[in-house]
């Protein structure tokens, strides 16, 4: 299927691979990355100016996050809040949350947006429903997506004899490092619930539930 | 060792099933990302087979010459609209099947590298 898109982009240029980008940015699943890369590989033979395709691109990924950043914002809100309503635990996890994204959430929305890309279109709803402020969101996704589409591009460029290898072997490794970190994140999390110290390398069982283990 | 393993599993199955699904996509994507690279560092799988779907300025990018050589060898117009046209395309106009277009570029590529070699020399 992915071929036969690959062979609109000639024909059609800087607006489908624009359009495509928006999309994926969207969360619909499509080959972004092969897309950006055959984009690259026709400005290598003519075909398409740098200067056109580049902010295309970057535009149509940043109003992609947009998208999803103020549907979340609109649509999840309300929902957080009343989960956080429901109980104090849930308000602490709420409240937790929130913290680690004013604290983190800068380098967080950067990093999903080039080095784990396939993990950052569904990043900007979490975002919007937890409420990270609108600046410090589009002061991280717009660098970011100006780096992801300046490697992609590039690497279409110089590779231009040979995307399609390109494309196999960069995806492959994008899914491989973004799955990779949601698997590091589980094991943390396990981690966590087991109570594993590393500094007494020990370890208890779980968590005491409540106060049924005291005596 | 065993024990608190079977415990998270009976606590927190779905964090459990989580995490083995994620693990196995990554071993996959690991496997694939290998496999890939051996398969492409393989210079016979570089010739790539020629498809309805590519257009004539792709097949020149792979197989390394000037779209507008590659499209006089085929008596088409050197100009960017046969360029962006499809190999299926360019046989319904002809009026002769894909395989016999592929045969024709394949003369045309042979040509050109021919001429090439000449003029190196």
């Amino acid at each position: 299927m992915s071929e036969q898109l690959l062979a609109l982009l000639p024909v059609y240029g800087v607006p489908v691979i624009g359009f495509a980008v928006f999309l994926a940015c969207c969360g619909i699943p499509l080959p972004t990355a092969v897309i950006m890369l055959f984009g690259g590989s026709l400005v290598a033979t003519g075909d398409l100016s740098f200067w056109a395709l580049y902010p295309a691109c970057v535009g149509a990924a940043c109003s992609g996050d947009q998208v999803g950043y103020w549907a979340g914002r609109v649509g999840g809100t309300g929902y957080v809040e009343r989960f956080a309503a429901r109980g104090p635990k849930r308000q602490r996890l709420v409240d937790r949350a929130r913290d680690y994204l004013e604290r983190r959430g800068v380098i967080a929305i950067f990093i999903t947006r080039w080095l784990l890309a396939m993990i950052g279109p569904y990043m900007n709803p979490v975002a919007g429903a937890a409420g990270m402020r609108w600046k410090l969101f589009v002061a991280a996704a717009i660098p970011g997506q100006m780096l992801y589409v300046l490697i992609y591009t590039l690497l279409g460029l110089i590779f231009s004899h040979n995307i399609i290898a390109v494309a196999q072997i960069v995806g492959n490794a994008s899914g491989f490092l973004a799955a990779g970190v949601v698997t590091l994140a589980l094991v943390w999390y396990m981690n966590r619930i087991l109570h594993f110290s590393w500094k007494k390398r020990r370890r208890r069982y779980l968590k005491p539930r409540g106060r049924r283990n005291r005596h | 060792m065993i024990a608190p393993v079977c415990a998270l599993w009976k606590r927190h199955r779905g964090l459990c099933i989580a995490f083995v699904v994620t693990a196995f996509i990554t071993l996959v994507f690991a496997l694939q990302f290998i496999l890939s690279v051996f398969y492409w560092r393989n210079p016979e799988n570089r010739n790539l087979e020629l498809k309805g779907w590519m257009t004539l300025g792709h097949v020149a990018i792979v197989h390394d010459i000037p779209a507008e050589e590659l499209a006089e060898e085929l008596d088409l117009q050197p100009d960017s609209r046969s360029r962006r046209m499809m190999l299926r395309q360019i046989a319904r106009i002809k009026g002769i099947s894909l395989d016999e277009l592929e045969d024709e570029i394949a003369d045309a590529l042979d040509d050109y590298e021919d001429e090439k070699a000449e003029r190196d020399e």
